[in-house]
């Protein structure tokens, strides 16, 4: 297909240093990383202080759609890492709207969730661990939503017949940023539905 | 556009912050007080602080009006940038002079709590819950702020930028940084409260940084603004 | 590429150590730990920090031990 034959390709980065993206991005995403660790803090000290609360709690989350959405966000990393390589292959590349689809399924079973829990009669101002994880998983799905902005990013850049460099570097960029979004989960879900 | 003008406008950050950080002591806001405190308990600070509340609160009044020669600066530097950027430099020009206000309403608020210590406690709590949640939930703006700052700075396509990338991500960090504090509405206790960890200092502490990252930057950039061939619609105002 | 497996395969064993809603401190630790892991794991390969400069990866491996240590004596230490 000419579309095929008119994209670039570029070097994968095996050989030689790379910072994916740009070096000023990771201030940003480590500093965010930086933020939620302070989060997990809260969350390990209460765990702490009052572990029979918490576990008490922690009964009235639904850990079965945890983990759907903990594997949601996994494959959607792992779609996202084999797109980015197929935009630097040059190659074209369809799992990015799966990534896509598996973001908006997590955002509407996160809803659904919240509902759930909400019915149940728990609300942030239950206690200080409903307090913690609406707070919580309401700004990792704020930061979710950036993420899907991102996705819908990636997805425009692999419609275009040719990536420059610039435009590899932005996806790099996009890519990483939606991997933050996954680990950061992949500490709270333990965190507050786990670790009793 | 004077480069001197702008440098001085520029170094303004550093007053504000010398300013602020003193009115901070001087009156008592560090460590600040809790949300759960009893009227009673609250009467009592202003009663046994007033005059140092009262002078710490005159030299915040003045630090706030420093932040517009340096807000003003940085809408200059973004146009600078470039000219078509002109709607970015608004919108920091918009949220910056609102965090002005941000500054001084409290102030003014607080000023009016320290007035007359002697009277109903439960005045002095209700003037001073209006004070404390216009001082901590007043951060959108500088959410916005932040924000336009940074996609201006990454839009600047100069091989060696006129404000550096970092600062732009840095930028986006201290938006997400400012926002905990809207929470504090639900909270009397905990870090989300008006004194909490994330509603108070970490908020406070990036606000702070904020100001000692970007002044020297911005004076840097300034002394770099001759240098530049300027797009010739460069001199129209916003 | 193994990562993918290899995560879900620690996200269900740490699932499945879960929700028996053991009190026990070791698999608690346990839990967190393999959580650290699949951080390690995802910044590494998804976000090719293994082949980011030194600074950077250090940056990163720093962070995941520091937030590991840190929860870990917290959950260890009651």
């Amino acid at each position: 297909m000419t579309a095929t034959a008119a994209r670039t390709e570029h070097p994968a980065p095996q050989r030689h240093r790379h910072i994916p993206g740009e070096a000023g991005l990771w201030v940003f995403l480590l500093g965010d990383m930086i933020m939620f660790s302070v989060f997990f803090g809260f969350i390990a000290v209460l765990h702490g202080r009052h572990p029979k609360m918490f576990r008490a709690s922690q009964h009235a989350l639904h850990p079965d759609l945890g983990l759907l959405n903990t594997l949601l966000l996994l494959i959607a990393s792992a779609l996202v890492a084999r797109g980015l390589r197929q935009l630097r292959s040059g190659r074209p590349t369809r799992t990015l709207p799966w990534a896509l689809l598996c973001a908006l399924g997590f955002a509407a079973i996160k809803g659904v969730e919240y509902a759930l829990v909400i019915h149940d009669g728990h609300t942030p101002s239950s206690n200080d661990f409903f307090m913690y994880y609406f707070v919580f998983t309401g700004i990792h799905l704020a930061h979710l939503a950036i993420g899907i902005g991102a996705l819908t990013f990636l997805i425009v850049l692999s419609r275009r017949p040719a990536l420059s460099r610039g435009h590899l570097l932005a996806a790099e960029g996009a890519a990483s940023y939606w991997h933050m979004v996954d680990l950061l989960w992949l500490v709270l879900f333990p965190l507050f539905y786990l670790v009793a | 556009m004077s480069r001197r003008i702008l440098t001085v406008c520029a170094s303004f950050g550093y007053v504000f912050i010398a300013l602020f950080f003193a009115a901070l002591l001087i009156a008592h806001w560090i460590p600040p007080m809790a949300p759960s405190w009893s009227a009673e308990r609250v009467a009592a600070f202003y009663t046994d602080h007033a005059n140092s509340i009262r002078a710490g609160l005159v030299v915040m009044l003045v630090g706030a009006v420093t932040t517009a020669p340096f807000v003003a600066a940085l809408s200059s530097l973004i146009r600078r940038i470039d000219s078509r950027l002109a709607p970015l430099a608004a919108t920091q020009l918009v949220c910056g002079a609102a965090n002005v206000a941000a500054i001084f309403v409290p102030v003014l608020i607080f000023t009016a709590t320290a007035y007359r210590p002697d009277r109903s406690p439960d005045i002095t709590m209700a003037l001073n819950d209006t004070a404390w949640i216009t001082l901590v939930m007043n951060a959108f703006p500088a959410v916005g702020q932040a924000i336009a700052v940074g996609v201006a700075i990454l839009a600047d396509k100069r091989p060696t930028p006129l404000l550096p990338r970092w600062a732009a991500y840095l930028n986006f960090w201290m938006a997400f940084l400012f926002l905990p504090s809207i929470l504090l509405t639900f909270f009397k206790t905990g870090p989300f409260a008006w004194n909490g960890i994330l509603s108070f200092w970490v908020a406070a502490g990036a606000f702070g940084a904020w100001f000692l990252v970007m002044t020297p930057l911005m004076v840097r950039a300034a002394s770099r603004v001759d240098d530049d061939r300027a797009p010739a619609d460069l001199e129209t105002a916003v | 590429m193994w990562v993918f497996p290899v995560l879900v395969l620690a996200t269900l064993s740490s699932w499945m150590l879960g929700i028996e809603g053991s009190t026990s401190t070791l698999i608690g630790c346990a839990v967190v730990a393999i959580a650290l892991i699949k951080v390690r794991l995802v910044g590494l390969h998804f976000m090719e920090l293994r082949n980011a400069p030194a600074a950077l990866r250090g940056a990163f491996e720093v962070y995941v031990v520091a937030t590991g240590a840190t929860l870990l004596t917290l959950y260890a230490i009651p």
